[in-house]
């Protein structure tokens, strides 16, 4: 409403804030390519990168490579994302499943879950299982984390109100308990997008023979460092995609909260 | 409107014999008898820690009795949760159910929205409780004990956060509806005018026992100032505040309610009025 009755400039100024810093960046960096002022080999020019995606995008590995990996993360998040949900309802529905499973579960997620790569290899070889493991591994704990709290954190006054109004088993999970805990969730679905990612990197890294990770390590080995900037970049991007999804969901699930309607008037 | 003044049939719905309820060394309720008839108001008064909201909390079966009898027409309360609503001190509206899907918990969309209606909110039914102001969030409530069509209402002090305006829009509301669905209403209130207001009897619980019970037979709708309201509002006060007994002296020394000293005596029950539950005998 408010931005109607403001200047149109303003409001373009505003729109385009947030993208002034990397585009003078970009410009600097362009400048600074072409003229020589730093080596090719160290930090490729933006159009080189750019060029280089073209590449990758005509022969089709861009897109083999995005796939693979995107598959990998997705089925690792579907995976630990499940479990971390389960133990999560579990644990927060259930005292004697907390008592019985929360502080062990504490003690694992304490561990990084990178650590144990040597041994992820060791059970599993370098194949997809051992990407797969890793990736539900790193976001199981974030959901369960959370899932767990926020049910947990329901309003106590609010399952009271709602089974004395007749709402009792898993009416009342679906009513009140789920929903209560849905923001607390969203949270945790957040943060394991970002470690999944996060994850999968450094899984492909380290051993693969295709992905993201493994088209970085071989431009390395040719000295491609342009196609390693392209990856690089790519990261950054699918990091955002996955941040935009999360947030959409919680415009849609949580729009009856008041801190969501606030932003969207 | 079929039955305007349901306490005139004198079906004893609701018998409490022997109740006693305590928490930890604390007694809350002892002993406590209570016959309460089919369609009456029956307001619940007393300072804080009288039991009043413990006692309300058993009829509504959120809690049990240590001792004693709890029954609806004759079977135990227990049986007839279903017969009962409780309409507590917050509204306890889920925040992210819409107006109507709230009116509606365990009961249907139907009920609800001629429930909402009776309440003054069907246009606003598709809104989110974060969009309503305090007295359309309680009315929300009401509404949502209304579609299980109870035949006991409960009210836990309702209205204690809203604004004075409110509040009496609420009052006429709750009797409106009181006198078209004929249930029975029990009310915990600490604010005496609106036991006086709202109730054909009220009782004041000291100390887990009823220690008054005073009716009231004024005719609806009352106001404030009716000279009858004051004079009743006045026996409860003198009763809450242990001055009863000099109260009655008073009023014998001076006779009839209408000069001097009786305004003096409001003046300093009015004054008292204020914070009911600072005050320690």
């Amino acid at each position: 409403m408010a931005s109607a009755r403001r200047h149109p400039l303003e409001h373009l100024f505003n729109l385009a804030a947030p993208w002034l810093l990397p585009i003078v960046l970009l410009i600097i960096w362009e400048l600074a390519a072409d003229y020589g002022w730093i080596s090719a080999r160290i930090l490729p020019s933006p159009s080189a990168v750019v060029e280089a995606g073209w590449r990758t995008v005509q022969d089709g590995s861009l897109f083999e490579a995005l796939w693979s990996s995107t598959r990998r993360a997705l089925i690792g998040f579907v995976i630990g994302g499940t479990a971390g949900l389960a133990l999560g309802f579990m644990t927060g529905l259930s005292s004697l499943a907390s008592r019985l499973l929360d502080s062990s579960l504490q003690m694992i997620r304490n561990v990084p879950h990178l650590a144990l790569i040597p041994l992820v290899i060791l059970w599993f070889g370098i194949g997809e299982t051992a990407k797969i493991f890793l990736v539900a591994l790193g976001t199981l704990f974030p959901i369960y984390l959370n899932t767990y709290h926020g049910i947990r954190n329901v309003d106590p006054h609010l399952i009271e109100m709602a089974k004395s109004y007749g709402l009792h088993g898993t009416r009342l999970f679906w009513n009140v308990i789920l929903p209560g805990a849905l923001p607390s969730i969203l949270v945790g679905v957040r943060f394991a997008l970002g470690l999944m990612w996060l994850t999968l990197i450094v899984a492909e890294t380290i051993s693969s023979t295709d992905g993201l990770g493994y088209m970085a390590m071989n431009a390395r080995e040719f000295l491609q460092t342009d196609i390693v900037l392209l990856t690089i970049v790519l990261y950054a991007l699918l990091g955002k995609i996955a941040d935009l999804m999360a947030k959409g969901l919680e415009y849609w699930w949580l729009r009856w909260h008041p801190a969501f309607q606030r932003s969207r008037r | 409107m079929s039955q305007p003044y349901h306490a005139s049939q004198h079906t004893t719905a609701l018998t409490l014999r022997g109740v006693a309820r305590h928490f930890d060394n604390t007694q809350v309720l002892k002993q406590l008898d209570l016959d309460i008839t089919e369609g009456e108001i029956v307001a619940i008064i007393g300072r804080s820690g009288c039991g009043k909201s413990t006692l309300l909390r058993l009829l509504a079966g959120l809690d049990h009795a240590d001792d004693g009898t709890l029954e609806w027409h004759g079977a135990p309360l227990a049986r007839h949760t279903r017969d009962i609503r409780l309409m507590f001190q917050e509204p306890r509206l889920l925040p992210w159910k819409s107006v109507l899907d709230n009116a509606a918990l365990g009961s249907n969309h139907m009920v609800a929205h001629q429930a909402l209606e009776e309440v003054g909110l069907s246009e606003h039914q598709q809104r989110w409780p974060a969009q309503l102001s305090g007295g359309q969030r309680s009315r929300v409530a009401l509404a949502r004990a209304l579609a299980h069509q109870p035949q006991l209402l409960l009210l836990d002090e309702p209205l204690g956060a809203l604004d004075a305006l409110t509040r009496s829009s609420m009052h006429q509301l709750i009797e409106r509806l009181w006198r078209e669905h004929g249930f029975t209403l029990v009310l915990v209130t600490h604010d005496v005018a609106e036991a006086v207001t709202l109730a054909d009897r009220v009782i004041l619980l000291d100390e887990g026992r009823v220690a008054l019970d005073l009716r009231i037979d004024v005719p609806r709708p009352r106001r404030a100032t009716d000279p009858q309201v004051i004079r009743h509002e006045e026996t409860l006060l003198a009763h809450l505040t242990g001055q009863h007994h000099s109260a009655d002296s008073d009023r014998s020394t001076h006779g009839g309610s209408d000069d001097a000293p009786h305004d003096h005596y409001l003046r300093q029950a009015q004054v008292v009025q204020v914070s009911p539950d600072a005050i320690a005998i």
